[in-house]
């Protein structure tokens, strides 16, 4: 395996005393065991060096702010031609520690500090240069000039902090009316992440960013598309589902932990959410407001998604994955073809129940508590909103909360019985 | 690979020194020499986080009379210049194309009724309203306040008290050169008024 559970490995030479006193394995197991493991633990990398990387590359992010702040007082009273000079030396700088970096082969840490400064300096330059100058222009034109000649840091460098720091500026275009130029600058960061996502160890560090980082660029994409935004969020909360469920299921199966590991699987808890909200209120919307304008491109996006989602459902014949698909499908379709918001609010909640139902049995079945909890958060999503909706009369929603609420009952019932006989707990 | 790395580097790093060499060059060493206009202006004081606190000006003229073209909003437009009795800038004409005298770049607002005139019976006096390119000055941070307030005094009244003098180029670029209150330079009457 590529990945090393090293927690899994503490965990088993702890327990191998045990095995051997039960007779599970004799002492020459044992002892050969533990001296596999063992020299694995102790070539492990310490916690430290993690932690020397994140403080290296945090020291410099905050060098470089404090010198825009420092370029950004204004230095007035010195001569034009000094201040020109001076605009020139952050960026200077940063330059010989990147070539010191490519030449020596430096490690991430270096090239981290390396692409930010880099950025920063062209920052400083730019800055310095319209404040001197007193040029207008907006921020949009400013940080588009920044990321069109810095985006080269991202594939040069492969640095995690610079493409963060790229997220963070194309926020810049959320105004802009132009979305073909917002794909133009979107595409370098989009062909990086894609890039770190295809890696084949899934759960390493720059996978696990690179998800995390999908989160905000989305987000961008969905505020971009300004009334169409609703058809982003379909079309990813769908990619996010199922290529969250994808790599959940192909992530390395040592050790099953209970509850989500959240800081592993933020596309499956963002794609169970955003179905959740979708079908709870998303149905809100009016079929006219989302077939106005110009949707061709949002349009493309929904269905592309279907299309990749479906195909890899397929693929993988995954019904937890087919449910979700057919549920955004279904969503869609309601939102687009149905007027009568109330039919439409009703077939959504239906969908939302079915597939809360479908989670919990598929939770039950699976042994697998997350899935199982996510299923009776959703339905106690769709309870709690009809409880305070005015649909029906306080009688049939006394009748229908109790019968449900008799069903969980049973439920619990069932699934602990079944626990009990398999007698190796959930997962 | 490491060579291609580098040079690819390298010239990232060129690619963001181009245009501020760029801007340097086309301001220092222009192949014209510009003429200096001075446009009357009125302030309001916010703050840049990358290039400091500045004070933004609402440089004047802001609209001519009206004619028979169209224009949209957003457009970029060229305005010829002329200079008024008093020695100001004004604009003379908007046209979508560069005209032969002396001409800046403008961004077009809008077309109709000025906001004073409704309280006219005449509503057939319409504009074409534009945006001059020099919104801003920056200056150092301790001084963008205090010369708002001054600024803000001082357009009540009279706006020829307060006079932004711009460098115009061939080209129709336009660069501030600075910002004069009651005929001395703000730095000058900052410094005069603390003493």
């Amino acid at each position: 395996m590529s990945w090393k559970n090293y927690k899994f490995m503490e965990w088993l030479v702890k327990e191998l005393p045990q095995l051997r006193e039960n007779a599970v394995i004799d002492q020459t197991v044992e002892e050969r065991l533990r001296e596999h493991y063992q020299s694995q633990l102790n070539a492990a990398p310490p916690p430290q060096k993690y932690l020397v990387s994140v403080l290296a590359v945090f020291g410099a992010c905050l060098i470089c702010l404090g010198m825009i702040l420092l370029i950004a007082f204004n230095w007035d009273m010195l001569p034009k031609s000094l201040r020109l000079g001076i605009a020139f030396v952050p960026l200077l700088s940063a330059t010989v520690l990147g070539v010191f970096t490519i030449v020596k082969k430096k490690d991430n840490r270096w090239r981290e500090a390396s692409a930010v400064s880099v950025m920063a300096g062209v920052i400083t330059l730019t800055a310095l240069i319209s404040q001197i100058y007193h040029l207008s222009g907006t921020l949009a034109e400013f940080m588009s000039l920044i990321l069109a000649v810095t985006f080269p840091l991202l594939y040069i460098f492969r640095s995690y902090t610079f493409a963060g720091c790229y997220c963070f500026g194309l926020f810049a275009f959320v105004e802009s009316n132009n979305p073909l130029l917002n794909l133009l600058f979107l595409l370098p960061l989009l062909l990086f992440l894609i890039w770190n996502l295809l890696r084949n160890d899934i759960n390493s560090y720059p996978v696990t960013f690179s998800r995390w980082l999908s989160l905000p660029v989305a987000l961008f994409v969905v505020i971009s598309m300004k009334s169409d935004a609703l058809l982003g969020v379909i079309a990813f909360v769908t990619l996010f589902y199922v290529f969250g469920t994808f790599y959940r299921d192909h992530e390395a199966p040592v050790f099953y932990d209970r509850g989500i590991y959240l800081h592993h699987k933020p596309w499956l808890f963002c794609g169970w959410l955003g179905i959740t909200l979708l079908l709870l209120f998303g149905w809100h919307t009016l079929p006219s407001r989302i077939l106005t304008g110009d949707i061709f491109l949002p349009l493309i996006l929904v269905l592309s998604s279907f299309l990749i989602t479906g195909i890899l459902a397929i693929r993988e014949r995954s019904d937890e994955m087919a449910a979700g698909v057919l549920t955004m499908i279904l969503f869609f379709l309601c939102i687009i073809y149905v007027d009568d918001r109330q039919l439409a609010g009703w077939l959504c909640h239906a969908l939302l129940l079915g597939f809360g139902v479908f989670a919990v049995v598929r939770g039950i079945r699976a042994r697998r508590m997350e899935i199982f909890n996510i299923g009776m958060l959703q339905i106690s999503s769709l309870v709690i909103y009809r409880f305070f909706s005015a649909d029906f009369d306080l009688f049939w929603r006394a009748m229908g909360f109790m019968a449900i609420g008799a069903i969980f009952v049973v439920a619990n019932i069932v699934v602990n019985r079944a626990s009990k006989k398999d007698n190796g707990g959930v997962k | 690979m490491n060579k291609i790395r580098l040079i690819a580097f390298l010239l990232t790093v060129i690619a963001g020194m181009a245009y501020p060499v760029y801007k340097i060059i086309k301001i220092e060493y222009p192949e014209q020499v510009p003429s200096v206009y001075r446009f009357r202006c009125g302030a309001i004081d916010p703050y840049d986080p990358f290039r400091g606190r500045f004070v933004t000006l609402r440089t004047l003229p802001d609209r001519i009379p009206a004619d028979q073209t169209t224009y949209h909003y957003g457009e970029n437009v060229y305005a010829t210049l002329g200079v008024d009795s008093d020695g100001m800038a004004t604009v003379v004409s908007l046209s979508k194309t560069p005209p032969a005298s002396e001409f800046i770049t403008v961004k077009y607002k809008r077309h109709g009724v000025a906001f004073e005139d409704n309280e006219t019976v005449d509503r057939k006096k319409q504009w074409h309203f534009f945006e001059l390119p020099f919104q801003r000055f920056y200056l150092n941070e301790k001084h963008a306040p205090e010369a708002e307030n001054i600024v803000a005094k001082l357009t009540r009244g009279d706006t020829k008290q307060c006079v932004l003098k711009v460098k115009v180029y061939a080209d129709g670029n336009a660069v501030i050169e600075d910002l004069e209150i009651k005929g001395q330079s703000l730095q000058k009457y900052l410094q005069n008024k603390t003493k």
